[in-house]
């Protein structure tokens, strides 16, 4: 029965090529890798396939396909095994929920509607989230009794001073959000300041709290404080391998080593390895992704 | 646009950052403020949105005082663009471009047309870069998306503070060509900051050459290379001078 509705889904879907694939390779030796179009999905690509092959896997690279779209699409057909997604994109753009800002109910609600309706696993997924936050300085966070998390920061606003961009001031995810969502966050002053000069404006003492994006790279440069979202207002957006069922119970060590992966991939180490390739030293995604697991024993 | 008697004073500061500025720029051209590093340019384009509010002197759009007016209102007319571009990470590229329409209480339909006009008034097909996120899109890109934001809520102004001083040469060139067109089409008045004279000679109408805080000259291009007007000036444009009167006289292909 299960068979049968996963047939019926897949003609409907992707017509014959298909259905021809799934005949062609019902757990053939290799597993084939896709990813993405851009460069953070070209390294993940890379990393994955380069686990896979240390456990003795045989793996075909089919990186650099272009958008969510036609990622899926090779899925479906089974022209690959796997690729690297988000959770919010597969959340938004693929089940058409609306944004979440909770990353277990986000993962937890990926994993059960692909699994149900796509027949695709998702393994575990990495740390690294691209949203955005509030930062502040060691010291300032120290002073106010050390705050780590916005609840923390709710009730000390009052005596600090935020900079921000404008929008941030109005807009329902911004300050209004905050104040819905923790309560307190009445700053002492606001200061609408903008994208460059935000980190040397707190460094001077010009304001005391920031607006971050938490893939900045300043942010580790200048080893700054980024609050924890503890009650979940911004969306999430974490990243992990989407496996085709059938290629994952053919062969199950698939799972291990991407799973073994994920805990590494943090916001700090994405940046970096991001860096790498779009920075002036233009590595390669294979290269880059070959010196980091080495690094860490995993090649 | 006017600017009369402009200071900027920052506290603690020795030195005023800019002094006594006077500066006309008529509607539709595209002024380009040139000098190195710490001249006070940027804390100049500062001024007109309000990011920093002068000690002396004042700012008129339409003869209107800028400080007579809301901040925020000022701000959300005034289109700005910045090198560090800060695209909200887990908004998609038509979000980001929509974040002032939206708040200016634009309806879904009209925000949806005006982001794929901008898109691609900046030559980013819309059907493939509306739904990305800002980490699919390469530097040159994000600079665009940059361009079509400050452009969004129709602005008869756009401030731009060094906006590609941070992408390699060949995609600045192509950027350059891209708000060169741009500004052709639409007539928005431009006032651009940049340390790049090559950057300021392609693109001005009129450049105004800033050093320690102060306008040392106000000429288009061509005069400024044909009469400079102090030694500052002449070693700024430097000992290529020459060469560069004579690209000049070459036209851009788009132009």
């Amino acid at each position: 029965m299960q068979l049968l509705s996963r047939t019926r889904f897949l003609a409907s879907t992707a017509a014959a090529g298909a259905l021809a694939a799934c005949g062609r390779r019902p757990g053939g030796a290799g597993v084939t890798v896709g990813s993405k179009n851009f460069t953070e999905e070209l390294i993940l690509g890379e990393l994955y396939a380069q686990r896979l092959e240390h456990a003795g896997l045989s793996v075909t690279r089919k990186l650099d396909l272009g958008t969510t779209d036609i990622a899926m699409a090779a899925l479906h057909r089974g022209e690959i095994d796997l690729y690297p997604e988000y959770t919010g994109t597969g959340l938004v753009n693929v089940l058409h929920h609306p944004p979440d800002s909770d990353p277990k109910r986000t993962y937890d609600t990926v994993a059960k509607e692909y699994r149900a309706k796509y027949d695709l696993v998702w393994l575990d997924p990495a740390p690294m989230n691209d949203t955005q936050g509030l930062a502040t300085t060691h010291a300032v966070a120290a002073k106010y009794g050390n705050m780590r998390t916005l609840s923390d920061l709710a009730g000390k606003a009052s005596q600090l001073r935020l900079g921000a961009v404008t929008e941030f001031l109005s807009r329902a995810d911004g300050l209004p959000g905050l104040q819905k969502t923790y309560g307190g966050f009445k700053f002492k002053q606001v200061k609408v300041i903008d994208n460059g000069v935000k980190y040397a404006a707190l460094q001077r003492g010009d304001v005391d709290v920031v607006l971050a994006f938490t893939t900045e790279g300043q942010l580790k440069a200048n080893d700054l404080v980024l609050f924890e979202d503890d009650k979940h207002l911004f969306p999430v957006d974490q990243v992990a391998p989407v496996v085709r069922k059938a290629a994952l119970d053919a062969k199950p060590a698939i799972a291990k080593p991407l799973n073994e992966l994920a805990p590494l991939l943090t916001n700090d180490v994405m940046q970096n390895l991001n860096l790498l390739v779009d920075g002036p030293q233009k590595k390669e995604p294979a290269d880059v992704a070959r010196d980091f697991l080495k690094q860490h024993d995993l090649a | 646009m006017e600017l009369r008697g402009l200071a900027v004073r920052y506290p603690g500061a020795q030195m005023a950052a800019v002094h006594d500025v006077d500066l006309a720029i008529e509607p539709g051209t595209f002024a380009v403020l040139l000098g190195p590093s710490g001249c006070g340019k940027s804390t100049l384009l500062r001024t007109i949105n309000r990011l920093v509010e002068p000690s002396a002197g004042t700012v008129l759009i339409d003869g209107v005082d800028v400080r007579q007016q809301d901040a925020t209102q000022v701000r959300r007319g005034i289109g700005y663009a910045i090198q560090a571009v800060g695209l909200f990470p887990h908004y998609t590229v038509a979000q980001n471009v929509a974040v002032v329409p939206k708040l200016l209480g634009w309806d879904e339909a009209r925000s949806a047309a005006r982001v794929d006009e901008l898109l691609a008034l900046v030559s980013l097909e819309p059907a493939r870069y509306r739904a990305r996120k800002p980490r699919e899109l390469s530097g040159g890109e994000a600079q665009r998306v940059g361009v079509a934001r400050a452009l969004a809520a129709e602005p008869p102004v756009l401030l731009m503070d060094e906006p590609f001083a941070a992408v390699d040469a060949i995609v600045r060139a192509s950027l350059q060509d891209e708000i060169a067109r741009v500004h052709r089409e639409l007539g928005t008045t431009i006032v651009f900051v940049t340390h790049d004279v090559d950057e300021a000679l392609r693109l001005a109408d009129r450049i105004v050459v800033m050093n320690a805080g102060r306008v040392v000259q106000v000429a288009p291009p061509a005069t400024l290379l044909e009469h400079p007007a102090d030694d500052f000036v002449r070693h700024l444009v430097g000992v290529d001078a020459e060469t560069r009167r004579l690209a000049l006289e070459r036209p851009l292909i788009e132009r």
